[in-house]
């Protein structure tokens, strides 16, 4: 990320670099801008012939003479419209095929990234960065692009007209628009602070929309309705009042191109009446400059009306494409450097592992040998690297420092595709497509089957529970696997990832905690998948620790203690510790020897 | 097809708008008016300074443009004087009618079902007071202009009458043409620009989903595969964009064709009445500047129509939540009061929820007062839901429940809210200071928010926080952690000397040594204490035990006693595995 803001110049540039279609685009508006311009200064124009061929004079102008200049008028008119035609319908296709392709560039980047920038603190941004921030560039191509680049062309054109009839009244006219731009600048810093209040204000009103609902069971219990109804009304006025404000200079703003417009005009009769036989003008000429200063005020009003949703664009177009600039994560090896792991249960060994998020080490020189099959909890204080570990297990990012070996094969150079068949997690929120159960674990593994589903299901005891569930396999969920508790979520993507039979399962235990069938489900499932394979839990509950052949106590980015829960009991050390704080918070020494 | 009714549906929303605020309304449409006489006016003084200015001075004689350049600059003054009347009055209407739909959003937030608040994701309520309310007055901003331009049309008549009749006869003769180019434009582009809107919400959605599994996308090595499906999403919304946009385009193109030819048309016919003496070269200039002064207006009837269709179905989506009904338990009026002091409460036979989902089956219980009863039972066991029957946040169906012997339907809703509080899980704090958010706008003195954050354990807050009891703390730039809020939150229902305090699990996440002494002070305090929770501490510590299971109350009696429940035993069992560890 760059300190400064870029510039509108560099976003564009930049733009037309990863977009080229959008420059083409540009290039054929322009065209189209030509054709604007001569479709519209054509009337003028023709005005000034008539008048200049004899109308005022005695007996007005030859019929023949009228006819030509009318036939001419409108096959330039026909012939024009024809052309901004097609040049717009291919605009329109270029720009939307860049669109579409910037859509899909902007999306694939934000998976490929690592997973530091996949924090859920920067979620919300990367999702506008993908979508609301492309869309303000699709919404500046249906209107804004065509604005600029056409009624640039169109005023431009209008004057490149005033100049040929007479380059003294086109300056006059050209120096009065001039006054325009500074009255313009003031309105429209206006404007954008107005729009920034009005934003930050709606910000607010969501906001206590949101505690509202969020809160609606302690509002009610608490007798705290009519005091809500007074804030929420409070937001909503401020809301409206920062529109009405804005709306102040949005409704002067538009109307900035008339009054200058009336004033060149005055300026040009009053001009044309003291001093136009001198200055070499005709009264053709003069009418025609009537009607091409109303060429220049249109595009000009029209242009005041599209300075705000311009500036949204650009920095839309500009966040979306710094999304592009940042690296993805990880290279892929290519056939010569590739390595490959062994069938069955993988073992994993890592040496001098480090890993820094921006700046901050998470994992320091860690070494470790866990043998192929095992199950190993990892357990730790939040922020202590147990989490950062298990992801380099998956290759979610690569080390900083040192390296991880899974049967022998650094992961690094082992192809994308030999990963996932072998090494599955299984996330902690258990994040589930919008889709039926079934459809989810299917995506576990490419040509997988019907059948393949109902294997992995009895495989690790799962056939009751499933039959709980509404509609059983078929059960449809919502975005993020709604309509299961996360426990739940989780059994499914255990399901999944017994179809793919990795060498490895890493399991991120959910924090909350589970109802007690949940519990049951889940302890039954992962006994029965530890079987064949090494397993990696981090572990949130004491019952998983303790179920566990290996413990790996992480602290501070270090590896600190290893060993069977009796063994680190009796060390004394920091698991003694955190188990400790456990029996104090729950109960006597009695309830534990309970357990089985 | 359902274009003309959604139209005229659109035609009866706008008019009921314009009934709720006919003032502003009227001054918007005024200002158009005025934008009409002007923009006619204008094109008059044109031509006056053709004849009294331009034309004399090429013919030697003396011309006098002083008079033209005083009506010019005075009809401008009126047009855009009408222009920033219109809009800025046009707006202030639209935003005064959205204040309207907002507020009564707000209303119904407040005052519908509780299970009705809950049924919505949050962010679809979230869009029904944003978006759907600014769509839904989308319509208005166009609506006086429209107005407007039958003003304009009927000033244009007179004026071009007066000039010479032919031209007025050509003129009105192809003004329809546009007028009805523009109401086909809107009905053309009503239905592609439907399926694009439609196309657009694919995209998100498929966009968020994607970024918010991108853990698992990435462990199951689907980058590709979504990709692809992604791109198939943004493809479908590139056809419909490419649709849409072809059919606007060549609209658009039509229309600046259409008023340049016409014009066209209008200077052979003025040109040859010129010659004929009939007309003079200002009436001439004043024609064709009148013509394309009538042409752009006539378009924005088009806008109109076109903004028409996504204000109703802004408006339908508002109705979504302003048709729910008011919350039958928040009706209450003059009801009884509650005795001081700790309070007792019973439920008698309560069935709560449809054959669907049953959430309590004939549920009985007493509560004494004073005591502290826990409330213990498996997941969706209707534990929670026996609370919320008591807190009066549930119907009780066919049973009884009453508190202090007064049947709770019959309580007085003030009277209950001070005497019988909630604290929950989820611990919901709002904007404001921490200790607005224990006083919750109740007449509670600061002696009492002290005393109640000290036996809420949050006595701390007011050393650790920056401001101390005076930090602002809320949903959103939250600087306490989860711990903090359920404590704050505690200190909330226990302000203002309730006689029965309702705990949902309410201290889940504060640290287990401070949980315990929080009970302890709870258990010495003169009200009465019942809690839901799943630590086995608090269950030892309570005076007695409520065992819910499939929405009956099962057992009541001491924990010790309980245990001999095997449904009790294999919960303490499974509540002490699931204990999180760190």
């Amino acid at each position: 990320m760059t300190a400064t803001e870029p510039g509108t110049f560099d976003i564009i540039r930049r733009g037309f670099e990863i977009s080229p279609g959008f420059k083409r685009a540009a290039i054929l508006l322009a065209i189209v801008g030509v054709f604007e311009a001569a479709g519209r200064a054509v009337v003028p124009v023709l005005f000034q012939l008539i008048i200049d061929e004899g109308l005022l004079r005695p007996g007005g102008i030859s019929t023949d003479t009228l006819t030509r200049l009318l036939l001419i008028t409108v096959a330039v008119i026909l012939f024009v419209t024809l052309a901004s035609l097609i040049a717009e319908l291919s605009v329109l296709r270029v720009a939307e095929r860049a669109l579409a392709r910037l859509r899909v560039l902007v999306l694939r980047r934000a998976i490929d990234l690592s997973l530091a920038e996949h924090a859920d603190e920067r979620r919300g941004d990367l999702v506008s960065r993908v979508t609301s921030d492309v869309d303000t560039v699709a919404r500046f191509l249906d209107w804004g692009a065509y604005s600029w680049i056409v009624d640039t062309s169109v005023a431009i054109g209008a004057i490149t007209v005033m100049f040929f009839y007479s380059w003294q009244l086109a300056l006059v006219v050209l120096v009065s628009f001039l006054f325009m731009i500074p009255v313009l600048k003031v309105l429209q810093y206006h404007q954008r602070r107005g729009y920034r209040t009005m934003r930050s204000r709606v910000g607010a009103l969501l906001g206590e929309v949101s505690e509202t609902v969020g809160g609606a069971e302690v509002i009610r219990a608490l007798g705290h309705g009519d005091a809500s109804i007074e804030s929420l009304d409070v937001a909503i006025d401020d809301v409206y009042q920062a529109q009405v404000d804005v709306n102040r200079f949005t409704a002067v703003l538009f109307t900035v191109a008339d009054v200058f417009g009336t004033v060149a005009l005055s300026a040009v009769i009053v001009i044309t009446a003291l001093w136009g036989p001198d200055w070499d003008l005709d009264t053709g000429t003069v009418i025609a400059f009537l009607f091409l200063v109303q060429l220049v005020i249109a595009p000009i009003s029209e242009l005041t009306e599209v300075i705000d949703q311009t500036s949204l664009a650009l920095a839309g177009w500009g966040r979306s494409m710094e999304l592009l600039d940042r690296p993805a994560a990880l290279p892929e090896p290519d056939d010569l450097t590739s390595d490959s792991m062994p069938d069955g249960a993988l073992s994993i060994d890592v040496q001098g592992l480090s890993f820094a998020y921006d700046t901050q080490m998470v994992l320091k020189d860690v070494d470790l040998h866990i043998p192929a099959g095992t199950s190993v909890a990892v357990v730790g204080a939040t922020g202590s690297g147990k989490t950062t570990f298990v992801r380099l297990l998956c290759r979610l990012a690569d080390p900083t420092g040192g390296e991880v070996r899974l049967g022998g094969a650094d992961l690094r150079y082992v192809t994308s595709s030999e990963r996932r068949d072998r090494v599955r997690m299984v996330p902690q929120d258990g994040f589930l497509f919008a889709t039926s159960v079934r459809d989810n674990i299917l995506r576990g593994r490419d040509g997988a089957s019907d059948a393949d589903v109902e294997v992995a299901v009895d495989r690790l005891g799962l056939r009751d529970w499933i039959s709980r569930l509404p509609n059983g396999l078929e059960t449809e969920l919502g975005p993020g696997g709604e309509g299961l508790s996360v426990g739940e979520r989780q059994l499914v993507a255990l399901i999944r990832a017994q179809l793919a039979d990795p060498g490895l399962l890493v399991l991120d235990e959910a924090t909350s905690s589970l109802d007690p069938v949940t519990e049951k489900a889940m302890s039954d499932a992962l006994d029965r998948i530890s079987r064949e394979r090494t397993t990696i839990s981090v572990a949130h509950r004491l019952s998983t620790a303790e179920r566990a052949d290996l413990i790996v106590v992480f602290d501070q980015g270090h590896v600190v203690e290893t060993g069977s829960h009796i063994d680190l009991v009796d060390l004394g050390g920091r698991y003694a510790t955190l188990h400790q704080a456990w029996q104090r918070g729950t109960g006597s020494d009695d309830d534990l020897s309970d357990q089985p | 097809m359902s274009e003309p009714s959604i139209i005229r549906r659109g035609f009866r929303l706008v008019a009921g708008y314009v009934r709720a605020h006919p003032g502003s309304f009227a001054v918007a449409v005024t200002g158009s008016v005025v934008y009409a006489a002007g923009s006619v006016l204008s094109t008059v003084a044109l031509g006056y300074a053709t004849n009294e200015a331009i034309i004399p001075a090429f013919k030697g004689e003396s011309p006098n443009p002083w008079w033209a350049v005083a009506g010019l600059i005075g009809v401008a003054i009126l047009r855009t004087g009408g222009v920033i009347v219109r809009r800025y009055y046009a707006g202030k209407t639209a935003a005064a009618t959205r204040v309207g739909l907002q507020k009564g959003v707000a209303r119904r937030i407040i005052a519908m079902p509780l299970d009705r608040v809950r049924s919505r994701p949050q962010g679809q309520l979230l869009s029904h007071i944003d978006s759907d309310t600014e769509s839904a007055v989308d319509a208005i901003h166009p609506l006086p202009f429209s107005i407007g331009v039958v003003s304009m049309l009927i000033f244009g008549t007179i004026s071009l009458a007066l000039l010479d009749i032919p031209l007025l006869l050509v003129t009105i003769g192809l003004l329809p043409v546009i007028g009805v180019m523009s109401w086909l434009n809107a009905t053309v582009v009503q239905h592609p620009a439907a399926i694009e809107r439609q196309a657009n919400n694919a995209v998100t959605a498929a966009a968020s989903e994607i970024i918010d599994g991108v853990q698992v996308v990435k462990t199951l090595g689907r980058e590709d595969a979504e990709t692809k499906l992604f791109a198939d999403t943004v493809e479908e919304l590139r056809v419909a964009r490419v649709r849409l946009g072809t059919r606007k385009t060549a609209f658009a193109v039509s229309f600046s064709a259409v008023p340049q030819l016409t014009t066209i048309v209008i200077l052979a016919v003025g040109a040859v009445r010129v010659g004929d003496g009939h007309l003079d070269a200002g009436g001439l200039v004043q024609a064709v500047a009148l013509f394309s002064v009538l042409a752009f207006p006539l378009q924005v009837i088009g806008f109109f129509l076109f903004d028409l269709p996504p204000s109703v179905v802004g408006h339908d989506r508002v109705s979504l939540v302003m048709s729910e009904p008011d919350d039958p338990l928040l009706h209450t009026l003059d009801g009884d009061s509650l005795p001081s002091g700790p309070l007792s409460a019973a439920l008698a036979n309560v069935t709560v929820g449809n054959s669907d989902r049953r959430r309590l089956s004939h549920a009985d219980l007493e509560i004494r007062a004073g005591e502290t009863l826990a409330i213990v039972g498996p997941t969706a066991g209707g534990k929670s839901t026996v609370l919320e029957v008591l807190a009066r946040l549930r119907p009780c169906g066919d049973g009884s429940v009453s508190i202090a012997g007064t049947p709770l339907s019959g309580i007085d809703d003030s009277a209950l809210r001070n005497r019988l509080t909630l604290a929950t899980q989820n611990a919901s704090l709002f904007h404001g200071t921490l200790l607005d958010n224990v006083s919750f706008a109740r007449d509670v003195d600061e002696d009492d928010l002290l005393a109640a954050l000290h036996t809420a354990g949050a006595d701390d807050l007011q050393g650790t926080l920056p401001e101390g009891y005076m930090t602002i703390v809320g949903e959103r730039g939250v600087t306490l952690s989860g711990g903090q809020r359920q404590r704050v939150a505690l200190a909330r229902a226990l302000a203002g000397h309730p006689g029965m305090v309702l705990l949902d699990d309410a201290t889940s996440a504060v640290d287990p040594t401070l949980e315990e002494q929080i009970i302890q002070r709870l258990a010495g305090l003169p009200m009465t204490v019942v809690m839901v929770t799943h630590r086995v501490a608090a269950m030892t510590a309570a005076d007695r035990v409520a065992l819910v299971a499939e929405g009956r109350v099962v057992e009541v009696g001491h924990h010790e006693d309980l245990l001999r429940n095997p449904i009790y035993r294999g919960l303490v069992d499974a509540y002490l595995a699931s204990e999180v560890l760190s």
